[in-house]
């Protein structure tokens, strides 16, 4: 890894010298080898610790680079990885068997305590791993030598979809007891190893020949760059110095999808919201939040924001193709400025408020939905002051519950409904929780939900919970944006996924993309 | 000439030193808690994590401590660890400090290669039309700030003729050509503004130096005005042009910071801008330690060139 | 000499020689009134959203296009160049008379004080301003109080430095020399002598100043650091929209041409007023 920073270093110098020198090697290097994937990533990664969400650009390198015990194929269902089955003698306990012959990147080869390892991390407090509230519950044992037992506290329907996510890597005990960095240091079991890193700038990954399963990865190497900025990642595929990018900026995927030479596939990812901070009055008010759900207009915020690359919702989150979606509340939620209006005029603040809201400075998308929000509650006498900031000031304001409202974008981290109880769950460990909203009906609700297998009986628990969300409205949803992936026509093999696996995608499909 | 040197040398360090210090308390007296950004998205901020990171990390101990454990291992060469990778703050700067020079070589190069004749031009014209244009070309660049600049070259070279990348960065070894090209519009960027300050002064200094006996006497000999100028004038005409160079590298250095921006280039100064959003004090420190020493050491260059062309500055150092 | 300087002034502005100079002080006479007068004008408003008509390119309805979010772009010109310029001009005020103060002060303060003082402030002015304002606005976070707090306090030690080396020269005066061994107190002296010589040099400070804190504000608010949206400035316009120049090239061109000519027609009228104050560069 020092070798490889250096080097880095020294291409820099050379750079210069090459300048000073008129570029009389030129010819010397050659660009893009066959087999090379050449993939524009969006955001600048600079923490690539497998446990610790880093963004969606993270989740693409570590999925290649770790893998999990058990993972989502190109269907979105559950196949195995580094377990080769798994049985469920109850509905709280999971008993995995190991693949023979799984080794590191490192050579050594993986056994039941670097799974139980792996696990005891991510429950570990000081590692602040993002799967910790899922886990941390549950209790994890060495059977024997090739067999592991996951158990938790009482019946969890959703454990193996946590299991199967690529932040469930895992890791070497060794290699991570040696003392490594593992923020900017990679050693796991999945189909690419890291060849070069330089933090929030590139990685180059090179096909790992010992990958366990057979014919896997087809590339030889994935050139991976982070490019910030929307114009700079389109003209670079444009201009065929890349083959693929992430996170096509909703205003230029109509442009992208009308280019003969490129194919743009576009599945719903993250929804947009607005969170309230309920410690605050009046926004612990629930008429108050609804008030203001009902003066959004979400088909505005879809047209200018996203260009129309954006589904507005009109009831509770769940994708319309999720078999717990319920079309039954769909227009519970929508554009009723006398209805706001009321509701605001019946919490006593019929003569208006005032509110600060958060806004990541970021991206375009925020800070255009802001001001068109901004515009929409004027009209019901609410006078918004909006802010920017910094992700980083986000996040704090956000646990120092030192806001009224913000704006943010997430995506289904579950292809489970109970992803609700780590939304809005009061036990939830996940940062982006409701400050202040605690609803024991809904706490009910989402117990109940989770320790039923029955998808019918949890199909009614979960329509209940829904309605209760938006009686309270903790968040107001505005809408599903759309995540689009382009790439010329010479990728073959890749496959689009929508919802919770959008972030995870990309790295499901780079062990079987080919070029032609 | 040691004496000069010497000088100039030890009131350098002494800047240096002096910025040092202001940079280690400004990035301390600032709000904003790292620690609580780095655990804030997993844990929910708990408190005992919190206290663990900080201890860690040596934020509880006192300022004066945390100042002179920084200042001594700086003085060794030892930047520190950044808090969001881990990694060497030295190995960052190593990586990003020729990108940024690159930038400022171009813009130089930019501004020396069409100012000087913008200037001497305008000089040589004075009084005719040409001169005037060249004049007025001159207040324009001048003042026109770097990311106007930068949009419209993006507008009529990236989006309508499409002949140079718009933004982006391509390391050389992955593709020479491409890197250059990917330097072309940053540069221009960056030098057209410099390029007025170059033109102006090398006008003034130029006229100047024109009235001059020996100038008169070249002319005398038979020489054109044009000749004299640029063999007898110029030469000495050099010296307020290499002085205004060193007097504005902070321009040029504080260009690269929206041109990095602009122009997503992955130097320091975008370093600086990243680290500050995140409140990674060591990357700021040590970031923004090497703009200083870079803008210094560019002073310093400029000085002895000066004193190179003209000895009446070393005199009077 | 604050007259002699001024009636200069006006009559140079006068001369044909200096038509330049003259016709930028009207333009940015013409751009005042306007910026001031924007709530007054009967311009659209510059905060109403069209969500149909985004980035849409001059027509007979908006003469210079719509923005990100379908309004007006000649409006929100006006309006943002209420904050440019009010920002640029109350950091001038700020730096000019704390820079000042404190310049005159260090004059009168004795040797040993004055030569740290001085060391100090040349360290400050030699550093690139904006990485300091970077830092700054990053850290606090945006607005218009920081904002202006922070580009005011980045061009004092300029001021101070000026005001200084003005103030010794005049320190060294025989006049001065001999009020004081009369008995004059400090005060008196930096009243009654040194401040009424110092005007037109504090004019020339100023409107260099000027243009440095517009081009400030500009790129700290194109870097997203200065006023928050929905409030329009020229630099946060160019840095969002240069986001859509594939859509509509000419929404980012506008406000940074806006900027420009100010910028130029400010530092016109600084090189008049440089002229005037050194005849000896006139020639």
């Amino acid at each position: 890894m020092e070798m490889t920073r250096r080097s880095f270093a020294l291409t820099g110098l050379t750079a210069l010298t090459g300048l000073a020198l008129g570029g009389t090697s030129l010819s010397a290097f050659a660009a893009g080898k066959a087999g090379t994937l050449r993939y524009g990533t969006v955001t600048e990664v600079t923490n690539i610790d497998p446990h610790i969400y880093a963004g969606n650009s993270w989740k693409v390198l570590i999925g290649v680079l770790y893998s999990p015990l058990v993972t989502f194929d190109t269907k979105g269902e559950i196949v195995p990885a580094v377990a080769e089955s798994w049985e469920q003698p109850d509905a709280a306990t999971i008993v995995f068997r190991l693949r023979e012959g799984v080794t590191f990147h490192d050579g050594s080869a993986l056994t039941a305590d670097d799974v139980v390892f792996s696990l005891e991390r991510i429950r570990d407090e000081a590692t602040g791993a993002t799967l910790r509230g899922y886990l941390v519950d549950c209790t994890i044992a060495k059977v024997d030598e090739r067999t592991v037992e996951v158990k938790k506290s009482e019946p969890d329907a959703s454990l193996l979809s946590v299991l199967a996510l690529p932040e469930a890597a895992m890791v070497s005990k060794a290699w991570v007891e040696s003392g490594v960095n593992i923020k900017s240091q990679a050693n796991g079991t999945g189909p690419f190893t890291l060849a070069e890193y330089e933090s929030g700038v590139r990685a180059r990954l090179a096909a790992n020949p010992s990958y366990f399963i057979e014919g896997e990865p087809k590339l030889e190497t994935v050139d991976f760059r982070m490019i910030k900025s929307d114009d700079a990642r389109v003209s670079a595929l444009r201009s065929g110095q890349l083959d693929m990018i992430d996170f096509v900026p909703w205003k230029d995927i109509d442009m992208l999808a009308r280019m003969p030479n490129f194919e743009v596939d576009s599945a719903s990812g993250a929804f947009m919201s607005v969170w309230f901070n309920a410690t605050r009055a009046p926004f612990d008010d629930p008429r108050v939040r609804r008030a203001m759900a009902f003066a959004v207009d979400r088909e505005a915020i879809s047209r200018a924001a996203f260009f129309g690359h954006g589904t507005p919702i009109f009831s509770a989150p769940t994708p319309e193709d999720s078999p717990y979606y319920n079309a039954d509340l769909k227009g519970t939620v929508s554009l009723d400025i006398e209805k706001a209006k009321a509701l605001l005029a019946e919490a006593g603040h019929g003569e208006g408020l005032d509110m600060e809201l958060i806004v990541y400075q970021g991206l375009g998308i925020y800070t255009t939905t802001a001001q068109i929000l901004q515009a929409n509650l004027k009209e019901i006498g609410v006078n918004v002051s909006i802010r920017l900031v910094e992700w980083s000031d986000l996040v704090s304001r956000k646990n120092g519950a030192d806001y009224d409202a913000m704006i943010y974008g997430v995506s289904m981290k579950l292809n489970d409904p109970d992803a609700y109880s780590y939304y809005l769950g009061s036990e939830s460990a996940y940062w982006a929780k409701p400050i202040g909203y605690r609803d024991e009906t809904l706490e009910a609700l989402l117990d109940e939900g989770r320790q039923l297998t029955d998808q019918g009986a949890r199909k009614a628990v979960y329509a209940k919970a829904e309605e209760r969300i938006l009686e309270t409205m903790p968040w107001i949803f505005i809408n599903y944006r759309e995540q689009a992936q382009a790439y010329t026509r010479k990728v073959k093999g890749y496959v689009h996924l929508g919802g919770a696996l959008s972030e995870a995608a990309p790295a499901i499909s780079l062990p079987k993309i080919a070029l032609d | 000439m040691l004496r000069f040197l010497g000088h100039r040398l030890s009131s350098a360090l002494l800047t240096l030193a002096i910025a040092a210090v202001a940079v280690f308390l400004v990035a301390r007296m600032i709000p904003g808690d790292p620690v609580m950004i780095m655990l804030g998205e997993a844990t929910g901020g708990d408190p005992a994590a919190v206290a663990r990171m900080r201890n860690e990390l040596g934020l509880d101990r006192s300022l004066f401590v945390q100042f002179s454990n920084w200042a001594m291992r700086l003085l060794q060469g030892d930047f520190g660890v950044s808090i969001r990778s881990g990694e060497p703050v030295l190995d960052d700067l190593l990586l990003r400090i020729p990108r940024s020079l690159e930038l400022i070589a171009g813009g130089l190069l930019v501004a020396v290669l069409l100012g000087l004749p913008l200037g001497i031009l305008s000089a040589r014209n004075r009084g005719r039309l040409s001169g005037a244009i060249s004049s007025i070309v001159s207040v324009i660049g001048f003042s026109a700030p770097v990311f106007v600049s930068g949009v419209i070259l993006v507008v009529v070279f990236g989006v309508w003729l499409q002949v140079l990348p718009s933004s982006g960065y391509v390391p050389f070894a992955d593709d020479p050509l491409l890197h250059l090209s990917c330097l072309v519009l940053p540069s221009l960027a960056i030098g057209l503004n410099f390029m007025g300050v170059v033109a102006r002064v090398t006008r003034a200094s130029l006229i100047d130096t024109m009235d001059n006996d020996y100038v008169a006497l070249a002319r005398a000999k038979g020489l054109s005005r044009g000749r004299a100028m640029i063999r007898h004038a110029l030469p000495n005409a050099m010296v307020p042009v290499i002085a205004i160079i060193g007097i504005r590298a902070g321009n040029l250095l504080g260009g690269t910071v929206i041109v990095e921006a602009l122009f997503d280039w992955p130097g320091l100064s975008s370093l600086l801008v990243s680290a500050s959003f995140s409140r990674d004090y060591p990357v700021i420190q040590g970031s923004l330690i090497a703009i200083f020493a870079i803008f210094i050491l560019i002073s310093l260059l400029i000085d002895l060139a000066q004193s190179f062309f003209d000895p009446r500055v070393r005199a009077t150092a | 000499m604050t007259t002699t300087f001024l009636s200069t002034f006006l009559r140079e502005l006068g001369s044909r020689r200096n038509l330049a100079a003259s016709a930028a002080l009207l333009f940015l006479l013409v751009v005042a009134v306007l910026s001031a007068a924007a709530p007054l004008l009967p311009i659209q408003d510059p905060l109403a959203i069209d969500t149909l008509n985004i980035l849409s390119g001059p027509s007979q309805a908006h003469w210079l296009g719509t923005d990100e979010l379908g309004r007006d772009i000649l409006s929100r010109i006006i309006h943002g160049g209420r904050i440019s310029l009010g920002v640029a001009l109350s950091a001038v005020l700020l730096a000019g008379v704390l820079g000042t103060l404190l310049g005159v002060l260090i004059g009168f303060c004795g040797p040993r004080v004055e030569a740290v003082a001085m060391r100090l402030i040349d360290v400050f002015v030699s550093l690139p301003e904006i990485f300091v304002a970077l830092i700054a606005l990053a850290l606090l976070g945006g607005g218009l109080g920081t904002l202006i707090g922070t580009i005011g306090l980045i061009y004092c030690p300029q001021f101070a430095r000026v005001v200084y080396n003005m103030t010794r020269s005049i320190r060294a005066r025989e006049h001065v020399l001999a009020a004081r061994s009369l008995g004059a107190g400090r005060l008196w002296l930096i009243r009654h002598e040194a401040l009424p010589n110092l005007y037109s040099i504090i004019a020339v400070q100023a409107s260099v100043t000027f243009s440095f804190a517009l081009l400030m504000e500009a790129g700290l608010s194109f870097l997203g650091l200065g006023v928050q949206p929905p409030t329009p400035s020229w630099g946060q316009m160019v840095g969002i929209l240069k986001n859509y120049i594939y859509i509509n090239p000419w929404s980012a061109v506008f406000p940074g041409l806006a900027l420009f000519f100010v910028v130029l027609a400010v530092n016109l009228v600084g090189d008049l007023l440089q002229d005037v104050l050194n005849p000896e560069l006139r020639k």
